[in-house]
């Protein structure tokens, strides 16, 4: 069988999910880009 | 206090004594657990440690060539407050500690002993020093530099507090991802700061017993032995916790760094000098012209064995290393300010980098050179014994009294100054960036990373102490590229910003 363990899987589609996450933060537009409060 | 700190002081410690009761009542299970879930994590996210890991130091590069590199980590008009030399000598000293002592014949004469099963003894041997050289070499440097880079980018151009979180709060303000993000990851900072730092105080703690040992003529270090080493640590580290010895701590981290140069220096000349020399040139070499690669090898093609051999050893480090990234990345920030982003990058990639190629060339070139050409018994107390390696070899060298105090005493150095510097950053982190925590927080974190190095010490052995690290790091796997996407952020926002002011 060729059929991956299924927590592998799940675990590594988390980590794709993350990365597109990280590729995001970095591309969109902030709504305030000025602001430098910090929270 | 910023909103969220009580909560965060209250969680922290309560987790952290929990894992260390955990670990002092009932290590064999907290042990178990830990393998458990770093085998599952590792076997399926080697690909990305590595890649991120990769990306760091390609990232380290990138800023340092191009326009960003001439950015101060600082006001425009800050100048360093160190002499290059001694700036270098306190990042090696705060990036590497006792684990340079530790395994520094130990390590390539393991890889050597499991290389050639399969390898021709000339080929292991190369393969040995190549892997201990990565481990210890520009990936781990690129990781605390992309780290303190990061931290230190914020604090001293955006005037955040010295927190692992504030780069996102300060990014993303008053979104609610990023307060629960910066929250966990002010959270996740302290707890791998302080898994690692127990860890180190149970390597150094194992270390010293046996020096000890060595000097009473005894076998292997007992339990009573070990006990007393970690009774006069825990005695020698509380003082400076109470009060602020302020540049004291430095010096005597400079201390341990002398000792450690003296010890390289001896061996190189009255070991073999010849061999070492061209063990040393040989092993940059190869490490020249791997390093790329090498950073990129997940080794999938191989064996259990061999990926086995790949998550216990290259995986952990580069977690290991992460997990450091916030303690040390504090600490190199402060020690930075002033310095241009190209000047950085360089002083903290090169040079520690370099020494590491000389000390592993040196300490694993004359383990191997005992193994290759002399009697062969260093291999056999690796394989028995490793805590002792270090003061094997230096019972096979003249002056062994000497040297084995004086490693002794780096070693207990090591883990003093890292135990009080790291109390302190757990202090500013658990406080909500309080730059001076005030002793009773310090004095709290110190009887912690007591309990903790405690619960490592029972868990017996150093595969468990490196097991533990790691589960305590996994997250930062993640905390640390956002940190960085930030930084990335931050640095383009500010350049336009800069050129838009220019043109006005």
């Amino acid at each position: 069988m060729l059929v991956g363990d299924w927590l592998d899987t799940f675990l590594n589609l988390g980590t794709f999910a993350f990365i597109g996450f990280a590729i995001w933060l970095l591309t969109r537009t902030l709504k305030r880009p000025d602001s430098r409060e910090d929270a | 206090m910023m909103m969220g700190s009580r909560l965060l002081l209250a969680a922290s410690l309560t987790v952290i004594a929990a894992v260390g009761l955990w670990g002092v009542l009932d290590s064999e299970s907290i042990v178990a657990v830990a393998s458990a879930v770093v085998a599952q994590y590792f076997e399926s996210r080697g690909w990305f440690v590595m890649l991120s890991v990769s990306g760091m130091l390609i990232l380290c590069i990138v800023l340092a060539a191009s326009r960003y590199g001439s950015v101060r980590l600082g006001a425009d008009d800050d100048r360093p407050e160190f002499s290059t030399p001694s700036w270098i000598a306190m990042l090696f000293a705060a990036g590497m500690g006792v684990g340079l002592l530790f395994w520094a014949v130990a390590e390539p004469l393991t890889h050597f002993q499991f290389a050639k099963t399969f390898l021709p003894e000339p080929l292991a041997a190369e393969q040995a020093l190549l892997a201990t050289n990565f481990h210890w070499g520009i990936h781990a440097w690129a990781i605390y530099g992309a780290t303190a880079l990061a931290i230190a980018y914020f604090s001293f151009r955006r005037r955040t507090p010295m927190l692992v979180g504030a780069p996102v709060r300060n990014l993303y303000p008053g979104e609610t991802w990023a307060k629960v993000f910066g929250w966990l990851s002010d959270f996740m900072a302290i707890v791998a700061i302080a898994i690692g730092v127990g860890g180190s105080i149970a390597m150094g703690v194992f270390q010293v017993a046996d020096g000890v040992d060595v000097l009473i003529g005894g076998e292997k270090a007992g339990p009573v032995l070990v006990a007393l080493v970690f009774a006069v640590m825990v005695a020698a580290y509380v003082p400076p916790l109470m009060v602020d010895l302020g540049q004291g701590m430095a010096r005597l981290s400079n201390l341990a760094m002398m000792i450690a140069i003296a010890l390289v220096a001896f061996t190189i000349i009255l070991g073999p000098t010849q061999f070492l020399l061209n063990s040393v040139v040989s092993s940059f070499g190869q490490y020249a012209a791997h390093v790329i690669p090498r950073g990129f090898e997940t080794f999938t093609f191989f064996d259990d064995e061999m990926s086995r051999w790949f998550s216990d050893w290259t995986l952990t480090y580069m977690v290991w290393w992460i997990a450091w990234g916030p303690f040390v990345g504090v600490f190199v920030a402060r020690i930075s300010r002033g310095r241009t982003i190209r000047e950085f990058v360089l002083g903290v990639l090169v040079a520690p980098t370099l020494f590491s190629v000389v000390w592993f060339g040196s300490f694993g070139g004359i383990g191997l050179y005992d193994t290759l050409h002399g009697t062969g018994g260093l291999l056999d107390v690796t394989t028995t014994n490793v805590e002792r390696v270090t003061f094997a070899l230096l019972e096979r060298l003249p002056l062994t009294g000497l040297t084995t105090i004086a490693t002794i005493l780096a070693a207990f150095l090591f883990i003093v100054t890292s135990v009080v510097s790291a109390a302190f950053v757990l202090g500013t982190f658990s406080s909500g960036g309080d730059p001076n925590p005030s002793p009773r927080l310090r004095l709290i974190w110190g009887a912690l990373l007591g309990l903790l190095g405690a619960a490592m010490i029972l868990s017996g052995s150093i595969e468990a102490v490196k097991k533990l690290i790691a589960i305590g790091a996994l997250p930062f796997v993640f905390i640390t590229v956002v940190l960085l996407v930030c930084l990335v952020r931050a640095l383009r926002e500010d350049f336009k910003e800069d050129r838009a002011h220019a043109g006005r």
